[in-house]
């Protein structure tokens, strides 16, 4: 029993030893966790947008011919001919982008806010040449982590 | 009580050693999740650089095929006028936010046996109705590294 305590000072030191070891990994914790939201949020609207460029441009390339804009013209939606004669309509519907060819079928996901979605014809009487863009943004209703967006444009010529 | 007695403290060498592991995890991890941060980055520079490298392709392939001659150039950015695509001029470049843009044009040369070949090639004949078009894009990385992409089609006139 030749042990003695802790004395009041000792103590004093330790609890503020742990609590700044404490502080630290929380912080650092806090610190990944928001890296990682970020990420998440980043590579959700990187996706989106790949797909969304990529579908847009594959429906125009592949279009027997562009109803809607005509040459010269601008418009909020797109709708094309397609190979089969039918009509497809690519717009924009409380922030997703939707393609509707009889079936809707939604192109970007809930998390994401497309806007601005814009199609101009910059083609002739003989040949459609669409430019297309639109802003797009994680849907952020959590934190700032979340905030994340871009503006992007593209054009497609129809074969 | 002879638990307590005989149980020896944490010496300063395994706290140093503790804490040496412990600061190698934080900041391999720190490094892992900035460098991956980084790497997002970098994707949507490529993203929206592809994007512009395809516009000005599809843009061109239009010019092309309104009318072959309007390929004069050996350079140029695009551009729009009275509602539809334009070259904009020999070595005009055009800068769209960060990116920079410039599309190349280049001569086609073939064989004998109808087979791209260089210019040197012995058999080269220069075919007046094909051209190879880059678009390149071009960005700057926080004012200081340059990055670029470059995208390539072949155009025949028909």
């Amino acid at each position: 029993m030749s042990n003695n305590g802790f004395t009041l000072l000792e103590t004093l030191i330790y609890s503020a030893l742990l609590g700044l070891i404490l502080f630290a990994i929380s912080s650092f914790g806090l610190l990944i966790s928001a890296i990682n939201q970020k990420n998440f949020a980043m590579s959700e609207v990187h996706n989106s947008a790949r797909l969304a460029e990529e579908t847009i441009s594959r429906k125009i390339r592949e279009a027997k011919s562009i109803v809607s804009p005509v040459p010269g013209n601008n418009s909020n939606q797109l709708v094309v001919e397609n190979f089969f004669g039918s009509t497809e309509t690519i717009s924009l519907v409380d922030g997703i982008i939707k393609v509707n060819n009889g079936q809707i079928l939604d192109i970007t996901s809930e998390n994401i806010l497309i806007s601005g979605l814009n199609f101009i014809n910059l083609g002739n009487s003989d040949i459609d040449s669409i430019k297309f863009s639109y802003s797009i943004a994680y849907k952020n209703n959590l934190s700032v982590e979340f905030d994340y967006g871009f503006d992007l444009e593209s054009a497609v010529t129809v074969r | 009580m002879s638990y307590f007695k005989n149980r020896a403290g944490i010496s300063i060498l395994e706290i140093v050693i503790a804490l040496g592991v412990f600061l190698v995890l934080v900041v391999s991890l720190a490094s892992r999740l900035l460098g991956g941060s980084a790497l997002m980055v970098r994707e949507r520079e490529f993203l929206l650089a592809g994007a512009l490298a395809d516009e000005g392709l599809e843009a061109v392939r239009m010019i092309a095929r309104d009318n072959w001659n309007n390929l004069t150039y050996s350079k140029s950015e695009i551009g729009t006028s009275s509602g539809g695509w334009i070259l904009l001029g020999e070595n005009t470049s055009g800068q769209i936010g960060k990116f920079s843009r410039q599309i190349s044009f280049f001569s086609v040369y073939r064989d004998n046996a109808n087979n791209q070949v260089a210019e040197s090639h012995a058999e080269a004949v220069l075919d007046i109705n094909t051209k190879r078009v880059v678009a390149n894009v071009s960005w700057e990385i926080e004012n200081v590294e340059i990055s670029a992409l470059a995208r390539e089609t072949i155009l025949i006139n028909r």
